[in-house]
């Protein structure tokens, strides 16, 4: 027999600003560890991101080699395990570089494209999701009319046009992704504005004089942290997934730059070759991984900041 | 209903219209048409007599009004690479376009409602825990790399599939379109697996499923007759609603596989500034998902007595 109570893992529904009570609640070990094996699964993912965060970040430091020069002597290396040797684990490109190298310095461009253009992204977004839900009116029905074309609109073509003319480009993409996946962001940012709104406490600041600016800042911003957070990270992934699909038509991050999609462009070259499968295989596993740890950690954090979403993204 | 109708339409135009004042900044106000149509060494007098030709030295506004009365005569001039109406070299893209959706939205559903009815009925056990992992995983999949996978597993290494194309009319089609429509299918399945979950959840602590045990119906029937039919409406609607994202994923799925897809179309004209292709292209898609979009809202509408507008 089926139960069905509507019920899920995590229960707490916890403020940011609470946040480090609920941590601090948890005194003893077992505590932590209770609470860490609840969220078995998003502490793995942050442990993989932490871990790609310092490998991007330590790079250099942890490779010989450079991730723009080879010797094209070494070319087609394949990796340890399919005879290889240590000198390059992950083997080497088509022009004799050093594909773990690739690889590694291939995170900082992800993560940094990722992280920036989510928070362009979030800037946009929730500035006119709060005008829409504030002000309602004229500006909420053009800022929603915007909100819904671009949202059944497929954007990776969008961003793809204003790419190609404008040139790709580190800040380009960066800003087309920031740009093109703001709408997310209003919406839910506009729904929650106009409900806290209504709420009694908004009407006594009004009363006791408080300014609109005053009242969205101080009363209504912090309302919204927890709901932009669960968002925000889903997005992150999301965005390094388009990213790398912009570098792989050649319209991302330009080259000498390692990026994960252009190294997929650049082994498409030797797709045919039954010998060097994993070539684009590397690549792509790197994004994979990165955005499933990303993802982990994001349902994580709507467990423990926002159950109520599960449902709504 | 009729007035629900013209609600629709107003919406369906002010959103077509909305898409083409974006394409047209886009392919007009930030880039240049005649830094394609001349050659690079074109010196400037040339190129300011070759702008008043092509009226590119009208203002903006003028231009643009120019070419929304075009466009709606279906006018959208000619591809700058072959010499055909930019609009034909769209619409004879749509029927590859719509045979990859079609199957990749039938793939998704056969995945979708045996996971989404299993893992709601036995919650928390192995199949819930692996549908919950295919969700996870496939959200967190990028497609194109996906594509580029199967193809050389399939095509390459054991050949039992053509590796990218087309085909020929018939069993060749099919062949080809098999790969394609596993990404696209993997790339929907998710989202509609979590729908019919989350719909046959709330289906199964309604009281008419209690009624249906009570009678003595079987667990199947139960599952089937009486809470599938009532979890699936949303699955529809949302599925209808995401034709653009699908959409987005044949744009990728379609350039991986070098599908002849309209997604494929576009993405190369975009990549050789072949802009009134381009303009034809984007449009196009925009009526496309319109029309679905106002399609799904009138069929549930139907199917749905409660919902009355």
């Amino acid at each position: 027999m089926a139960t069905a109570e509507p019920r899920e893992r995590v229960q707490a529904q916890v403020s940011l600003a609470e946040l480090p009570v609920w941590l601090a609640r948890r005194r003893t070990l077992r505590d932590w560890l209770r609470a860490a094996w609840k969220l078995r699964l998003s502490v793995l993912g942050g442990l993989v991101l932490l871990l790609l965060l310092v490998v991007a970040v330590a790079a250099p430091l942890l490779t010989p080699y450079t991730p723009s020069e080879g010797r094209i002597v070494d070319r087609l290396q394949p990796p340890v395990g399919l005879g290889g040797s240590w000198k390059h684990p992950l083997g080497t490109d088509g022009v004799g570089r050093d594909y773990a190298t690739r690889l590694m310095y291939g995170a900082r461009v992800a993560l940094a494209v990722g992280v920036l253009s989510t928070a362009v992204a979030t800037a946009i977004g929730v500035c006119l999701g709060i005008l829409a839900g504030f002000y309602g009116g004229k500006v909420d029905w053009l800022i929603s009319t915007l909100v819904n074309i671009m949202m059944t609109f497929p954007f990776i073509l969008l961003a793809l046009a204003v790419i190609a003319v404008l040139g790709p480009s580190f800040t380009n993409v960066v800003l087309v992704l920031g740009i093109g996946s703001w709408p997310i962001y209003a919406r839910v940012v506009r729904v929650e504005v106009s409900r806290i709104k209504a709420l009694e406490f908004v009407a006594a600041a009004r009363v006791i004089g408080l300014t609109d600016w005053r009242i969205i800042g101080r009363h209504i911003v912090p309302n919204l942290v927890n709901a932009i957070i669960v968002i925000a990270t889903v997005q992150i992934a999301r965005l390094i997934i388009t990213e790398a699909f912009l570098s792989y038509l050649g319209l991302g991050v330009q080259p000498p730059t390692p990026s994960w999609g252009y190294m997929l462009f650049e082994s498409q070259a030797f797709m045919f070759n039954p010998a060097e499968w994993w070539l684009p295989m590397l690549p792509g596993l790197a994004i994979f991984v990165t955005t499933l740890a990303i993802n982990l950690v994001g349902d994580g954090l709507r467990d423990v900041l926002d159950p109520y979403q599960r449902s709504s993204l | 209903m009729a007035r629900y109708l013209a609600h629709q339409l107003t919406q369906m135009v002010i959103a077509i219209f909305g898409i083409s004042v974006i394409v047209f900044v886009i392919t007009r106000v930030i880039g240049d048409p005649t830094s394609v149509l001349l050659p690079l060494d074109t010196p400037l007098e040339q190129r300011e007599e070759f702008r008043r030709q092509m009226g590119f030295d009208r203002p903006i506004l003028v231009q643009y009004v120019d070419f929304l009365g075009e466009a709606i005569r279906g006018d959208f001039g000619t591809s700058f690479r072959v010499k055909k109406p930019a609009l034909s070299l769209v619409l004879e893209r749509i029927p590859a376009t719509l045979l990859l959706t079609a199957s990749a939205t039938v793939l998704a559903i056969l995945i979708a409602i045996p996971m989404g009815i299993l893992s709601a009925y036995k919650r928390h056990s192995l199949v819930d825990n692996l549908a919950t992992v295919f969700v996870v995983a496939g959200q967190a999949m990028p497609i194109y790399w996906l594509g580029l996978m199967l193809i050389i597993l399939f095509g390459v290494q054991l050949k039992w599939l053509p590796p990218s194309g087309y085909g020929e009319f018939g069993l060749d089609r099919l062949k080809h379109l098999v790969l394609p429509t596993v990404v696209l299918g993997v790339f929907l399945a998710p989202v509609a697996e979590r729908l019919v979950r989350s719909g046959m959840l709330d289906a199964l602590t309604q009281d008419y499923v209690r009624t249906a045990r009570a009678k003595g119906l079987s667990e199947r029937v139960v599952l089937v007759r009486h809470a599938l039919r009532n979890a699936i409406i949303p699955v529809i609607t949302v599925l209808g609603l995401q034709f653009g994202q699908l959409l987005g994923g044949a744009v990728i799925t379609e350039t991986v596989f070098a599908w002849p897809g309209i997604g494929q179309l576009t993405v190369d004209s975009i990549r050789n500034a072949d802009f009134p292709v381009t303009q034809a292209a984007v449009i196009t898609i925009a009526v496309m998902i319109s029309v679905v979009n106002t399609l799904v809202d009138v069929i549930v509408g139907i199917i749905d007595p409660r919902i009355r507008f």
